[in-house]
């Protein structure tokens, strides 16, 4: 049909191709008269004329090669295991290899693992040099740079680069999509610069800065990909082939070659010449001004005409393409300039004009207004020396409620180790008291972030909520929490903005280590939190695990009504009284209903419904229900909140579920593993590890516990419970005796009791459970009635313990936590030498939730029952699952 | 690939534009290794910045296949659409043979975006863009070999237009104008599959 149709289709097709995009639709109207199919017809052309740039651009040869060449990795299928990783789908493919989604199971995080092609990483050398440069680029830890978690090698030898899986379109895939206004073009090229300007200060190069190799994220982030690729694929000298020869083709007229990356190489880079920082540098001007023109800004019908462009013509003014954008051409001129030498030495130098020109538009003033800013330290520089100087250094000045962060201290060369820190309370600078649950939160939003750094010990709030305002110097403070450093600040808050300075002082010196101010948007509170880790990590010298920086770049915007409802929720949660608890639940179901992806508020919510269900109101069904629905919705949302874990612990750990003692280790674990610092998580993990036997283990947990939360006065109590398990009587004994009194008395009181029982002291024993029993007579467990049948017993009264028995047993029914009570009852028995009944009750105690095995081995009491034949079988069973949970315990501790 | 079987290929190709069938067979083999051996370059040596260099090899590959210059060719129109529509149909194949060993799952893919590594790639396969060239056919068929030319034997629009007799403005309408055309009768089909 190459009739008159066809070619009045074509001729209108160009024709209106000729006309500026916007006129386009109202010319074919005009243009088609009325004929409407010949409309619909060119119209669904032009349709897919953006789409089609690319399409079969590269000769058919190549995209055969290149699918041979992919061939050798592509028997990788959904469901498929490396490690802890496990495939879902398979995301794309390119020259460096095959990429797919899969799951961390370990983490329960989606990541995104790139294959290498096998030739690539054959040599040993090279490749050794490539896992150099990904753990340089994995120690870069910018929330610009596309996270490097770690390279493995598969059991069938393939190496695979595990990195943070982004969800979003590339920068290629927003340009076709449409125009991209100058705002966005500079913002996008601020957040490419300032990942550059990180990987150029450790001495890396991207070499392949391109479109491709940007991602967008929907929140806004830009993250660079690929960082150190190019390296692994980088040919040596050496190599079988010789350079010079491909390199002469490269010269000739070469037909069909692909333009798309020609185009963004450095006259360096297209030379074949060495290439230092500054090639990033071009190539990041080439994708600002296709960016801003629509257009690359070195054309042509074949590579060699490009490079030929590239080498030696100045690209078209971009004033003819965007008149508004004529304030970029320095910036442009900067970066696209033939020598490198009169280039931007660095990208943090074109960072600092890029944000500079972005703050210009968007005020639409002149630089002048920026001395409206009182914390401008330096004016803002380009001079080569100061980047030069300390890239990490630079300070850059922005207005308004834009970034404003300043480094201007840096870690002295000879930086204290510092592994310990306590941020004590934010002071609130908003002068009005009712915004103290704000910057008390802000503190533990703080603390928190810090906390996700592994290596470092991070003070709970509870435990510096006592200085705020006090008068002891820091040096003190610091003594008495036994930490290396302090960290103090303020907190201003107005409307959704709030500003934060931080300072960082090392206790042995009192010198400051590092101090940021911070202007944000309530909305990014969650990546201010994990912004100011990371510099303070980045100060004190700590390098980040790749888990770690990847629990510290990725945060979402949050709505700030609903962060303020979490942290007035959280605040009333540390309380603990039933109408704080009430008012604390309040909240955060309101800042959930705000924002219903609010994975920590679900977890906080979680958390007071799990309080409230062991405080106060034990045996609503429907509250466990509640709880584990927040849980789930938290976990779903966040794979990696650890109060979601401690949650989900506590919930799991109950009467009625029997005690499941090694889910709730694991849960225990994974919040420890996610943050170090929950000392409530170690706190319950040494209860259930108390409750197994595990007692050296339980003292480890208990003793990491209170340095991180000296506070923590409920592990006071444990550590003098697991002592007496263990037969240290004496040190148990003073233990209990010192835990604060803020402590439930009975819970301590029934310890002390058995303690002084064990050593001997019957008569002391006696008068201390009177004294409890006379403040405490309803005595619910029956705990302290089966310590009279235990005293009674061992006085050879056996009707008086045979009564006090049978008591207990009515006092605790329907009591989910017995199992100590049987366990004094088999004490009871075995002292009046009836080992039936001993045994009975002690396998009993055992079943519901108490298989301490150690305790069992060393509580001479039960020694009338060791020649028995069904206590050494039960014992046995016990020893068998007492080592199950240790290896359960051991097993869950994730690798640092 | 041996230098002398340039000589050899242009017979061959020759031989088959005279309606031989058999040279095909011939020729084939000889493409698969050439195809072989750039696939080893191009893992080997591929780097991003210089994905120039695969294009060069590949470039070269077709310069040694089809070795225009030492054509004494009396209609080298004619000879160079010969040997396009050959390496058409033997890379067609070649997809089709594999798209049938993998039943579908894994088709000769064309990226649309190049390293599109995060994004789930929109590909077409060989054998459907053979289709969509047959479909062109029936109703520009100048456009097919346009295409032909560029796409499979890899020519610059300035050689093609040399060919063709025709100006490069022409060429690049007539290029633009046909991918814009098969792109969509390749979407359309997919969204047809979809369903």
């Amino acid at each position: 049909m190459k009739n008159e149709r066809w070619q009045q289709v074509e001729s209108l097709y160009h024709a209106t191709l000729e006309k500026d995009p916007r006129e386009r639709s109202a010319f074919l109207v005009h243009a088609c008269d009325g004929d409407e199919t010949l409309r619909r017809e060119v119209e669904s052309l032009l349709a897919f004329d953006a789409h089609a740039e690319q399409f079969i651009e590269s000769p058919a040869l190549e995209v055969a090669v290149k699918m041979m060449a992919d061939e050798s990795s592509k028997s990788i299928a959904a469901g498929d295991r490396f490690n802890q990783y496990r495939i879902l789908s398979q995301l794309g493919a390119g020259g460096m290899g095959e990429v797919y989604l899969a799951e961390d199971t370990s983490l329960r995080r989606k990541v995104a693992l790139k294959f290498l092609p096998v030739v690539l990483t054959k040599d040993k050398a090279h490749l050794r040099r490539f896992e150099v440069e990904a753990r340089a680029v994995a120690a870069l830890s910018h929330p610009n740079v596309c996270t490097i978690h770690e390279v493995i090698e598969t059991e069938d030898g393939r190496h695979c680069i595990v990195m943070e899986y982004i969800a979003g379109m590339t920068l290629r895939e927003r340009m076709l999509k449409g125009r991209i206004s100058i705002n966005e073009a500079l913002e996008i090229a601020i957040q490419i610069a300032s990942a550059l300007s990180s990987a150029h200060t450790e001495g890396i190069v991207h070499r392949d800065i391109k479109p491709e190799n940007v991602m967008l994220r929907e929140d806004g982030y830009v993250k660079v990909l690929d960082f150190g690729l190019a390296k692994l694929a980088e040919t040596t000298p050496d190599s079988t082939d010789s350079a010079a020869e491909t390199r002469s083709i490269e010269v000739k007229t070469l037909p069909g070659v692909l333009m798309g990356t020609v185009a963004y190489m450095s006259p360096e880079q297209a030379r074949g010449l060495p290439v230092d920082v500054r090639t990033d540098v071009w190539s990041l001007g080439v994708v600002l001004y296709e960016m801003v023109a629509g257009r690359q800004p070195f054309q042509g019908p074949t590579p060699t005409d490009v490079i030929i462009g590239i080498a030696e013509r100045e690209p078209t003014p971009l004033a003819e393409f965007a008149p508004e954008a004529s304030q970029l051409e320095q910036v442009i001129a900067q970066t696209l300039a033939k020598d490198r030498n009169d280039r931007y030495g660095t990208a943090s130098e074109a960072l600092v004009d890029l944000k500079n020109l972005k703050r210009e538009l968007e005020l639409g003033t002149d630089l002048n207004t920026t001395r409206r800013l009182k914390h401008v330290a330096r004016p803002p520089s380009r001079t080569r020396t100061l980047a030069l100087l300390g890239v990490a250094a630079v300070v850059i000045a922005a207005v308004g409620f834009t970034i404003w962060f300043a480094r201007n201290l840096r870690a002295p060369a000879t930086a204290p180790q510092i592994k310990s820190l306590a941020v004590l309370p934010l002071e609130n600078l908003s002068g009005d008291a009712s915004q103290d649950y704000f910057a008390e939160g802000m503190t533990e939003t703080l603390i928190a972030g810090l906390a996700k750094v592994v290596e470092l010990r991070v003070t709970a709030r509870t435990s510096v909520v006592q200085y705020k305002g006090s008068p002891k110097s820091l040096k003190q403070i610091a003594q008495e929490l036994n930490v290396d450093a302090v960290a103090e600040g303020s907190v201003q808050r107005s409307g959704d903005k709030v500003r934060v300075t931080v300072r960082l002082i090392d206790a042995a010196t009192e010198k400051l280590l590092w101090s940021g101010e911070y202007d944000r948007d309530l909305r990014d509170v969650l990546t201010l939190q994990n912004e100011i880790a990371q510099e303070v990590t980045q100060a004190i010298r700590i390098k980040l695990t790749p888990q770690e920086q990847g629990r510290l770049t990725q945060a979402r915007r949050i709505n700030p009504a609903a962060y303020d409802d979490f942290l007035r929720g959280r605040y009333f949660l540390s309380r603990q009284t039933k109408a704080d608890n009430d008012a604390a639940i309040e909240a955060l179901n309101r800042a959930v209903t705000t924002d219903r992806d609010f994975a920590g508020g679900w977890a906080e919510l979680a958390q007071a419904y799990v309080w409230r269900l062991f405080l106060f109101a034990p045996n609503e069904k429907d509250l466990q229900q509640k709880a584990f629905v927040a849980v789930e919705k938290a976990l779903e949302l966040d794979k990696e909140l650890p109060e979601a874990y401690l949650a989900r612990g506590r919930l799991l750990w109950t009467p009625a579920n029997h005690f499941p003692h090694d889910k709730a280790i694991q849960e225990y674990r994974r919040a420890l593993a996610l943050n170090p610092s929950l000392d409530e998580a170690r706190n319950q993990l040494a209860l259930v590890l108390g409750h197994v036997g595990l007692l050296d283990e339980s003292l480890a947990e208990l003793n990491k516990a209170l340095a991180a939360n000296p506070a923590n006065n409920l592990a006071r109590f444990r550590v003098g419970e697991s002592l007496l398990f263990q037969g240290k009587y004496e040190q148990a004994l003073t233990a209990l005796r010192n835990v604060p009194p803020d402590v439930n008395p009975s819970l301590i009181g029934h310890q002390i009791v058995l303690t002084l029982f064990e050593l001997g002291r019957k008569d002391e024993a006696a008068a201390t459970l009177e004294k409890f029993l006379k403040d405490y007579p309803q005595d619910n467990r029956g705990l302290y009635t089966s310590l009279q049948a235990v005293l009674a017993a061992s006085a050879g009264q056996e009707r008086l313990a045979e009564e006090k028995i049978k008591l207990a047993i009515e006092r605790g029914k329907g009591f989910g936590h017995f199992h100590h009570t049987a366990y004094h009852i088999a004490l009871a028995y075995a002292l009046m030498n009836r080992p039936d009944e001993a045994i009975t009750w002690l396998d009993s105690a055992a079943n519901d939730g108490f298989p301490c095995y150690v305790l069992f081995e060393t509580d001479h009491n039960l020694d009338n029952l060791r020649q028995q034949e069904r206590f050494k079988s039960l014992m046995t069973k016990w020893k068998q699952q007492w080592e199950y949970y240790k290896t359960e315990y051991y097993k869950t501790v994730p690798a640092d | 690939m041996q230098p002398q079987s340039s000589k050899e290929i242009t017979r061959l190709l020759v031989a088959w534009s005279d309606g031989d069938e058999s040279a095909l067979h011939q020729l084939a083999p000889i493409i698969h290794s050439e195809l072989h051996r750039l696939a080893h370059h191009y893992m080997s040596r591929e780097r991003p910045g210089h994905l120039l260099q695969t294009s060069a090899l590949v470039n070269e590959a077709y310069v040694r296949l089809i070795d225009w210059k030492n054509v004494r060719w009396q209609n080298r129109a004619h000879f160079f659409g010969v040997a396009a529509q050959l390496m058409r149909r033997i890379l067609v194949d070649f997809a089709r043979e594999r798209q049938y060993l993998k039943r579908g799952g894994g088709a000769l893919q064309v990226s649309l975006s190049e390293a599109a590594s995060f994004v789930v790639q929109r590909s077409v396969d060989f054998v459907a863009l053979d289709e969509a060239l047959n479909a062109l056919a029936e109703i520009d068929p100048r456009k097919v070999q346009v295409v032909e030319m560029r796409f499979f034997a890899g020519l610059s629009v300035d050689e093609v237009a040399e060919l063709l007799n025709v100006s490069k403005e022409t060429v690049m309408r007539d290029w633009r104008l046909a991918k814009v055309w098969l792109l969509r009768q390749l979407e359309g089909e997919m969204v047809v599959h979809e369903k």
